[in-house]
């Protein structure tokens, strides 16, 4: 078996979306191994599901519950977890990243994103599909991170266009400060709550990579400096 | 449906009724105190005199004080309570130091004064304040003669004639404050109604001009082409004039939707817009993201124009999203349509238009600030 392919296992409660995502993990190039589904947690813990890289993990599991206790556990245990559903309400999607979910994409987002969040998920990368982009741009809550006003545009531009260079283009700022744009802004949301584990990682790697300073974090309400505009940016 | 009155105006119009009623019985009480006959004829019999005074200036502040409020339209205070135990007070005091024998004869001033500065005090409350007070200071009479005044006959008789004036003058003040707050609540009831009738009208013709507005401006566009239609000389077949036909199904769309108040109008001419894409076969995608301020139509009508004109060329797909963030309300579409040329949404609305891979995203964006 080759070890460089990504595995991830799909816990959902609708058999039929296990066999979509399959079928779109199969033609992606290069392919990902869906190892294991079930339609409960159990399948992310025992047997192959345990091994997995990624976890696909659908937040109405249980009757009407949402699966945010599940979500907590597997991110306590340093699990990556990419959260697909049909749930696109902003409040739910910031809790889940509040929570550790490296990726939030909405059913309706269909393969693009969902493969591009389960390849950033493998690294312990983060992606911000246009829905979550918008979530955060838009988040009126008193406790949120304050974010620099070129954020919220990329944010905005990201969420209403169809591609990140489409969105950079109406900014007048290149694909890849776009994406830094991106990234720091998950980056501040992760340090802005209780840094669960996969956050902590987020964080550690933004720094390491240039993405950010220890004051960029600590001073979220500050304009930041632009300087670092053309630091490398994530695989998005 | 009339709306229950506000307190306010209903408060405003009693003492409009009442003001008449006020200064009746001020004048009664002031004339009862000022021409003070019995007073000045027993200075003689007050031994000592201190005790009258102090009741007599007590009422007769009472008076001056209703006289300033009443110049100045205004009614009684919580200091009220207060005054009303003062005026008793003063009953009692006045009483206590009348000689022997004297309670309800001529030398009792007070006991025909105080049922008139209780009801200027009362006046403007429920009757039944006014009654409880007036039967304690009959009460209070009645066991002051029986207790220490020789209960003779003529003394008994006295009494009688006297609460008659005492009780009777006041009270039927008393009754007629309170036949006319009845019908100060009619009057206000009244005159709410008609207030709401004027509004209502008013709004009914602000509504039809707005609609007559809205109209002329869809005849202007949609007059031309549905004539065309009527009169043959448009090709349906050809791209553009389905075209056309497309654009204009949806601004009507629009229109209508303006009229209903729908929690997000916004929103919900999207929307709309939306569904006249969806019966064509795109499939629609609307997303609607944080939360924006009221906006004024023409504002409105900037920001989902874009979206209208490049909906109605999309074929397979499109994604409408909003996005509300602080200061800027951003409407985008994203669908397998045309180009669209951007016609300046005015200095407020931002048209952007980019196209990329067969897809056009058209995005209006408003900043609020």
């Amino acid at each position: 078996m080759d070890n460089d392919v990504i595995t991830a296992v799909v816990i959902d409660d609708h058999e039929v979306v296990p066999v979509g995502i399959r079928v779109w993990c199969v033609e992606a190039k290069p392919p990902i191994r869906i190892v294991d589904h079930g339609t409960k947690i159990s399948a992310a813990w025992t047997g192959p599901g345990a091994q997995a890289d990624v976890v696909i993990l659908d937040l109405g599991l249980q009757h009407g519950r949402q699966a945010f206790n599940e979500l907590r556990r597997l991110n306590e245990s340093h699990r990556h977890v990419v959260v697909f559903t049909q749930d696109a309400s902003s409040k739910t999607a910031i809790k889940c990243i509040d929570l550790g979910a490296l990726a939030y994409v909405t059913k309706t987002e269909g393969p693009r994103h969902l493969v591009a969040a389960i390849r950033a998920a493998a690294q312990g990368l983060s992606y911000t599909p246009p829905s979550l982009s918008g979530a955060i741009a838009a988040d009126d809550d008193p406790n949120r991170p304050q974010l620099p006003r070129r954020e919220i545009d990329a944010l905005r531009a990201w969420c209403g266009s169809r591609s990140k260079s489409m969105a950079a283009r109406s900014l007048g700022i290149s694909v890849r400060t776009l994406g830094t744009y991106i990234e720091r802004a998950r980056v501040r949301y992760a340090s802005a709550g209780r840094p669960a584990p996969t956050q902590a990682a987020l964080m550690a790697r933004a720094i390491e990579d240039g993405l950010m300073s220890i004051e960029d974090l600590s001073a979220n309400t500050s304009e930041l400096d632009t300087k670092r505009t053309d630091a490398p940016d994530k695989p998005a | 449906m009339s709306k229950p009155s506000t307190s306010g105006s209903l408060e405003r119009t009693t003492r409009q009724l009442l003001r008449g009623l006020r200064l009746a019985v001020l004048a009664i009480a002031a004339t009862v105190l000022l021409i003070p006959l019995s007073f000045i004829r027993h200075l003689q019999v007050y031994q000592p005199l201190w005790p009258q005074l102090l009741a007599y200036g007590t009422l007769m502040a009472v008076v001056a004080a209703e006289a300033v409020l009443v110049v100045r339209h205004r009614s009684w205070p919580v200091i009220r309570w207060a005054a009303l135990a003062a005026v008793f007070g003063a009953a009692l005091l006045s009483r206590a130091f009348l000689p022997a024998g004297a309670t309800v004869s001529a030398a009792d001033w007070i006991f025909g004064a105080l049922g008139w500065t209780a009801a200027i005090l009362l006046l403007d409350r429920s009757l039944w304040y006014l009654v409880a007070f007036l039967a304690l200071h009959e009460a209070c009479t009645v066991v002051k003669v029986l207790v220490t005044g020789p209960a003779t006959s003529d003394v008994l008789l006295n009494l009688a004639a006297g609460s008659l004036g005492t009780i009777g003058y006041p009270l039927a003040s008393g009754i007629a404050a309170l036949a006319l707050r009845r019908v100060a609540v009619a009057a206000d009831r009244a005159s709410q109604e008609a207030e709401q009738a004027r509004t209502a009208n008013a709004v009914e013709a602000e509504v039809h001009a707005h609609r007559q507005r809205r109209f002329a401006d869809l005849y202007e566009s949609a007059g031309p082409l549905l004539q065309a239609l009527a009169e043959r000389t448009i090709d349906l077949e050809a791209t553009d004039a389905q075209h056309r036909c497309a654009v204009e199904a949806a601004r009507m769309r629009r229109l209508f939707a303006e009229t209903d108040t729908a929690a997000d109008p916004l929103v919900h001419e999207l929307t709309q817009s939306a569904d006249v894409a969806g019966r064509k076969g795109v499939v629609v995608d609307l997303e609607a993201r944080g939360t924006w301020p009221e906006m004024p139509v023409p504002i409105r009508r900037a920001l989902t124009e874009p979206i209208v004109k490049a909906m109605s060329t999309a074929i397979s797909e499109a994604r409408i999203t909003v996005v509300g963030t602080p200061g800027v309300v951003s409407v985008n579409v994203v669908a397998d349509c045309a180009p669209v040329d951007i016609a300046e949404g005015g200095s407020a609305v931002r048209v952007i238009s980019l196209s990329e891979d067969g897809f056009t995203w058209v995005e209006a964006q408003w900043t609020t600030t």
